[in-house]
């Protein structure tokens, strides 16, 4: 053991208390700590290190910015694919004779898309959230006819056509257009992706399907158009729906000849929705084309775990932190005194008791109360102190104390000189070994108004 | 294994996939320090063992939460102590024991741990350190054993130094009269 010199920091002599610690008297186990580090390494293995982690959507949700960048990268897409087209128009009319393949190349990449770049996609769905629902409350052909400004909202491929090429491109897309194969139309469908892109193809869309679709053979465009519209009135009545637990969606049901099923999920008639997302189903036709995706919204707003205690005790003229331990901004929160934050910081002037009640609006609305008892909390400070080791007013208790967490108090001697100074005092001054006589306390109460109390301490041994 | 800085260690933290090796690195560099800090105060290794589990699986638990405030050292300190004092409190709500009497136990235990091997003079120090309230206790074995600077205690224990040197220097004083009495 370390001699400690007397000199340096002040530090007490321990020279008596050495010679009784000679050598070190706790032994531990032979690898102990190599054992010890790889057992506890592997039990922590399993166990959650965190609470569990949102979802980039959730994240973007609750920072606004990056919705904006999102959106502001979307438009920058698209100006760059009006500007690239724009420069070359003659791929325009290559691209639509090779139009069967294209659709196909199409409906892949948003496959691929949703796939891998899922999140960004919700956000997508999400902002274009208003428009998909008129898409699906109209019928897919006439949707095309009518409203042409949904093409302005952010699609993310590429590939999709320019606005403004539109009206110019009208006669070439009508040539275009006779030259495609019956194939294509049963390409035809409400789908957001394809859709758009046939939009593009010209106004005139939904008539020249009427003349021709007749002779597709296999699913005519009316029978397409007539079950997509079905499929999409059905999912509408889910679109924006709240739920507090989870519940099942059932599919809506479908012609005979054709498949319906929810996207990303095994499950075939319904699904179990236990999280707010976006969701689609896809319509399959007979050819095996994937040609509907009503998507829709539901919010799962599950009832909040509440951490609000039956009643509270506190002292007057000190604030109450009233914290429900839950703040998720999706909820609306209300407190009964008009505070509508989750955490509530509440104080009374005079003792008397109050109750405060928490409304959380979510699907449903919760009510929470809790009563909060003000009572006087008066301080009882001695004037004395006796810290002779008989346990009794051994030390500087001021009783009460313990309800001001953070009270600061300082000792001073007659001639003002400090002597002790503690800025979290804990009723633990004894002293200090200070010749008998008379000192000064000096205490601020940590309450509200940070109270001065200054008076006498005399010290006997 | 090199030796990682705490900034590093948390950095790693941050990343789900390294969470696990960057707690292999705080355990293999904090865990003898801790292992200290917590057997000074519970004295026997059966009972230290099980209280560094505790410790080392909070720490796992919350080391996201862990703020800046104070030095990660401080932090892990913060709760080994806590820890232990809540040990001995479950000991002593369990047994249903006095203080004193939970005092002779824990000398009696550390007398027949077979990691003591101390003399009596050993024991009657450990009688003596026993005898402090807690807050100086914590001092004097922080301060006396694990030689920890009173400006990282001031961290650990969220106490002014000043306050911290006139514990010690309080402590010094009581266990040498109670070396001498006895």
């Amino acid at each position: 053991m370390i001699k400690k010199s007397k000199h340096i920091n002040r530090e007490p002599d321990t020279s008596y208390i050495d010679r009784h610690a000679k050598g070190e008297s706790f032994k531990t186990p032979e690898n102990y700590f190599e054992d010890f580090s790889s057992k506890i390494v592997s039990m922590t293995e399993d166990m959650p290190a965190e609470p569990p982690r949102r979802s980039v959507y959730q994240k973007m949700i609750s920072r606004p910015w990056t919705m904006a960048a999102a959106a502001a990268s979307i438009v920058g897409l698209v100006l760059l694919s009006v500007f690239y087209s724009g420069e070359n128009p003659q791929k325009q009319i290559d691209d639509q004779q090779h139009q069967q393949g294209l659709v196909h190349a199409d409906s892949n990449q948003t496959e691929d898309e949703q796939k891998t770049y899922d999140s960004s996609q919700k956000v997508i769905a999400k902002q274009n959230k208003k428009d998909t629902n008129h898409l699906a409350k109209k019928e897919p052909a006439k949707t095309a006819k009518h409203k042409p400004d949904t093409l302005n909202t952010g699609k993310s491929t590429t590939k999709e056509p320019p606005v403004a090429q539109k009206t110019e491109k009208d006669k070439v897309s009508d040539d275009a257009q006779e030259t495609k194969s019956n194939n294509y139309s049963t390409n035809d469908s409400d789908n957001q992706y394809a859709q758009t892109y046939l939009q593009n193809q010209g106004n005139n869309k939904s008539e020249s399907i009427s003349q021709q679709g007749g002779s597709a053979g296999n699913t005519t465009d009316e029978e397409v158009s007539i079950a997509s519209a079905k499929v999409s009135q059905e999912l509408k009545f889910y679109n924006d729906t709240c739920i507090s637990s989870p519940t099942w969606f059932d599919l809506p049901s479908v012609p005979g000849k054709y498949e319906i099923s929810w996207a990303n999920t095994k499950d075939k008639d319904s699904i179990l929705i236990d999280e707010g997302d976006t969701y689609t189903a896809f319509l399959i036709n007979p050819e095996g084309d994937t040609i509907s995706s009503p998507d829709f919204d539901v919010r799962y707003l599950p009832e909040p775990e509440v951490k609000l205690r039956r009643q509270y005790k506190v002292c007057i003229n000190k604030n109450l932190k009233l914290d429900p331990g839950f703040y998720d901004k999706k909820y609306e929160f209300q407190w009964s005194d008009g505070v509508e934050s989750p955490v509530n910081f509440v104080s009374e002037i005079s003792g008397e008791t109050k109750t405060y009640t928490l409304k959380i609006k979510g699907c449903k609305t919760y009510e929470y109360q809790t009563i909060v008892v003000f009572e006087p909390c008066k301080l009882k400070i001695p004037n004395v102190i006796t810290p002779n080791g008989d346990g009794v007013n051994d030390c500087f208790k001021i009783e009460g104390l313990e309800n001001y967490p953070g009270s600061k108090l300082i000792i001073v001697d007659r001639k003002g000189k400090e002597l002790y100074k503690d800025e979290n005092y804990q009723n633990d001054y004894n002293g200090n070994n200070l010749p008998e006589g008379s000192y000064f306390y000096i205490l601020k109460v940590n309450d509200k108004h940070q109270t001065t109390k200054k008076g006498n301490l005399n010290i006997i041994y | 294994m090199p030796s990682y800085s705490d900034k590093e260690i948390l950095e790693l933290f941050r990343k789900p996939e390294q969470r696990s090796k960057a707690f292999e690195i705080l355990v293999n560099k904090y865990q003898q320090r801790v292992y200290w800090i917590i057997r000074r105060v519970i004295l026997n290794h059966e009972d230290t063992n099980d209280v560094m589990q505790e410790t080392f699986i909070k720490i796992w638990q919350n080391i996201v939460n862990f703020k800046h405030h104070s030095s990660f050292f401080a932090w892990i300190c913060r709760i080994a102590l806590n820890e232990s004092y809540n040990f001995i409190r479950r000991k002593k709500q369990l047994r249903q024991l006095p203080t004193t009497e939970l005092k002779d136990e824990m000398l009696q235990t550390m007398k027949d741990d077979p990691w003591f091997d101390g003399d009596q003079a050993q024991i009657k120090l450990q009688k003596a350190i026993l005898s402090l309230p807690q807050k100086q206790q914590m001092v004097f074995n922080m301060r006396y054993f694990e030689e920890i600077s009173y400006e990282e205690m001031a961290g650990i224990l969220n106490t002014s130094e000043g306050s911290l040197k006139a514990s010690y220097h309080w402590a010094v004083k009581k266990i040498e009269e109670f070396l001498k009495e006895n």
